[in-house]
């Protein structure tokens, strides 16, 4: 981490902790303040709008792990679809589970189903495994299809989000979502600073010279496809929880493609927390737009409809062609800079 | 059920797959190529015949020639061409910057590609399901029939032209100056820089014809299953599996894991389908993972050797 001239640390507790400089202090407490009075501004729309952030934030914290150990993964969209289809089978009358529990099974689930479709990659390395993952996520979808075959409508409703008896409201479940998030946030940050994220890191850059310097691979990428399994899983739950319900059609292949190039690429690969938040910021801020944005443009023009899923795509592309030439470690690289700007502000040198 | 009846149906499902595994073939043959000389990740494939079969409908509904055939010949003329600019846009300004950098960033390029191309094709052409002009004068319906088989008379062509395309391309890559240099920078480039190839020609040539093999197969597609934003998914599901079970890099792998791929899909996919519904959908991937776990370099891949 670099380091203004005049910050000295005296302790390694100084020097290993999270938030360094009063900035830092200041902008997270701003931050995460915003986030709890926000709902309370009755703008009607922001709550779920930043629910939804939340639900996708958190996979791809998982993915952007994964994928930062030279895993690339593209079934993420699939393990949600597991934890979600697991969540809203496990609310419902036969087990009738409370979240407390549904949501570490969704995601136990999910993580042993992302470490069996996994297990290739100590036999095939980087780009094979964006193929033997296609693979995975079509056979994953597959298997969750014969689930919903008989279901009337292939539609799975979850039992809403409660305890004891008690259903929560729109914004008691988004204080629950948000103090997940937050949780989950601060396990991924720890985690890559554990020796198991530096193994990690160097098994991404060289996996062999990892092997020499005695590290089992079948270990570390076994758990590194569990974390990011689990992180997908209590995502896909925390999904289910929030749309009511689950359909095989939520769970399609160009968002696992969405997720791992606009959240994880133009969100920044490697930074756990603050890239995956804004690629998933990003990411939903610019479908919802476009969403928004037909929706109003519709009586005037009524040809623009059907074309919004275009305009998405083409915007995403041209966002990652972007951000890949002008800055390859993504919007989290642009934080980091900011940061620094205002790191001896005013009086920079 | 007769005899000749069993036999009849088990040949036109050889025979249907055989069609269709040329076509994935000649899809991944562009992939395999542009692998091969610049070690890029091609996932745009299938969103490349996807523009290219727009394209060609794009030319035909001009109705520059009244002839049905020679219209949709000029149709095709016209998109090879304007896929060649296609092609040099994309490698001036999508695949130049990125050169030298991680093997992520151009995976990620392709994909921004992709989405680009199919956005475009979306806004462009809309949702619905479209058809060529004059498709049905030029390819009719009606199948051929020789003996108890019967065969649609686009398949017929498909495996013509797949089997001229493949020849075209062999003898290119073998035995021209142009394959032979072609061959030097997929071997060694910066050797071949040395001896005055120019390297950024040879990936400029090799983005021209593999946007040229997508257009054929886009042709073939659309004519086969009709204009949808569905046929960009053949690249990822059948174009690149055939790619990888063939060997990545071994353009005859690719014709070979695309004619097998399409066989087990068309025989052995159709007769457990009404079995284990979905099952034909998904036997590629089955036969994809199994290969990549047992043969990780494909079944005519060059097998590397890892240097600690």
């Amino acid at each position: 981490m670099s380091r203004p001239c005049g910050v000295v640390k005296e302790t390694y507790m100084q020097d290993m902790a999270f938030l360094q400089k009063r900035f830092h202090y200041v902008s997270l407490f701003i931050f995460l303040a915003a986030l709890f009075l926000l709902p309370l501004t009755g703008i009607s729309f922001l709550p779920s709008f930043i629910m939804l952030i939340i639900v996708f934030a958190i996979p791809i914290m998982g993915l952007n792990l994964l994928t930062h150990a030279q895993l690339f993964s593209v079934m993420h969209s699939a393990l949600m679809g597991v934890g979600a289809f697991a969540t809203a089978i496990l609310s419902q009358p036969p087990y009738s589970l409370p979240f407390i529990a549904t949501i570490p099974l969704a995601g136990i689930i999910a993580a042993a189903t992302s470490v069996f479709f996994g297990l290739p990659s100590l036999r095939i390395k980087a780009f094979y495994l964006l193929f033997s993952t296609t693979a995975a996520h079509f056979i994953i979808v597959w298997i969750l299809s014969f689930i919903v075959k008989d279901v009337p409508g292939t539609v799975v409703y979850t039992q809403p989000m409660g305890l004891l008896g008690y259903k929560f409201s729109l914004l008691e479940q988004y204080y629950t979502f948000l103090v997940i998030t937050i949780l989950m946030g601060l396990a991924i940050a720890h985690i890559g600073r554990t020796p198991l994220g530096k193994a990690l890191v160097m098994i991404g850059e060289k996996d062999y010279a990892a092997q020499v310097h005695g590290l089992s691979l079948l270990k570390y990428k076994a758990l590194a496809f569990a974390i990011s399994g689990f992180y997908a899983g209590v995502g896909g739950a925390l999904w289910s929880y929030m749309l009511g319900l689950i359909t095989i059609e939520h769970v399609s292949f160009d968002l696992a493609w969405e997720m791992l190039g606009v959240g994880v690429i133009v969100g920044g690969l490697g930074s756990y927390v603050w890239g995956s938040v804004l690629g998933a910021m990003l990411m939903i801020a610019v479908s919802h737009g476009i969403t928004f944005m037909v929706s109003t443009l519709a009586t005037a023009m009524p040809w623009l409809g059907p074309t919004a899923f275009g305009f998405k795509i083409i915007i995403f592309g041209a966002i990652i062609a972007a951000i890949l030439i002008a800055e390859p470690r993504g919007l989290a690289s642009l934080l980091r800079k900011f940061k620094r700007f205002f790191d001896l502000w005013p009086f920079s040198y | 059920m007769a005899i000749e009846e069993t036999l009849g149906l088990l040949l036109n499902s050889a025979i249907l797959g055989l069609a269709s595994g040329t076509i994935y073939g000649v899809i991944a043959l562009g992939f395999v190529l542009l692998y091969r000389v610049g070690k890029i990740v091609n996932i745009a494939v299938g969103d490349m015949v996807l523009i290219g079969a727009y394209l060609i409908l794009f030319f035909s509904e001009l109705g520059l020639v009244a002839d049905p055939f020679l219209n949709l010949l000029v149709g095709l003329g016209l998109a090879l061409v304007a896929t060649v600019i296609l092609a040099l846009l994309t490698e001036r300004f999508l695949i130049r910057p990125l050169y030298g950098q991680s093997i992520l960033s151009l995976i990620m390029m392709t994909v921004a590609l992709a989405l680009i191309l199919r956005g475009v094709t979306i806004v462009r052409w809309g949702t619905a399901l479209k058809i060529f002009p004059g498709q049905h004068e030029v390819f009719p319906p009606v199948p051929l029939e020789i003996g108890f088989i019967k065969l649609p008379l686009v398949m017929v062509w498909s495996i013509a032209g797949a089997a001229v395309v493949f020849g075209f391309f062999l003898y290119i890559f073998r035995r021209t100056l142009f394959g032979f240099a072609m061959r030097a920078v997929s071997l060694e480039p910066e050797a071949a820089a040395t001896h005055g190839i120019s390297i950024r020609k040879i990936y400029k040539y090799s983005w021209i014809i593999a946007y040229m093999a997508a257009v054929l197969g886009g042709l073939i597609m659309g004519v086969i299953n009709g204009l949808t934003v569905n046929i960009s998914v053949i690249g990822l599901t059948r174009a690149l599996p055939a790619a990888l079970i063939g060997g990545i890099d071994s353009p005859g792998g690719a014709i070979l894991g695309g004619i097998l791929l399409g066989l087990i899909e068309h025989s052995i996919g159709t007769y457990l389908n009404p079995f284990i519904p979905g099952i034909r959908e998904i036997m590629p991937f089955i036969i994809l993972l199994i290969v990549l776990v047992f043969r990780p370099y494909g079944l005519f891949g060059t097998v590397r050797i890892e240097r600690v």
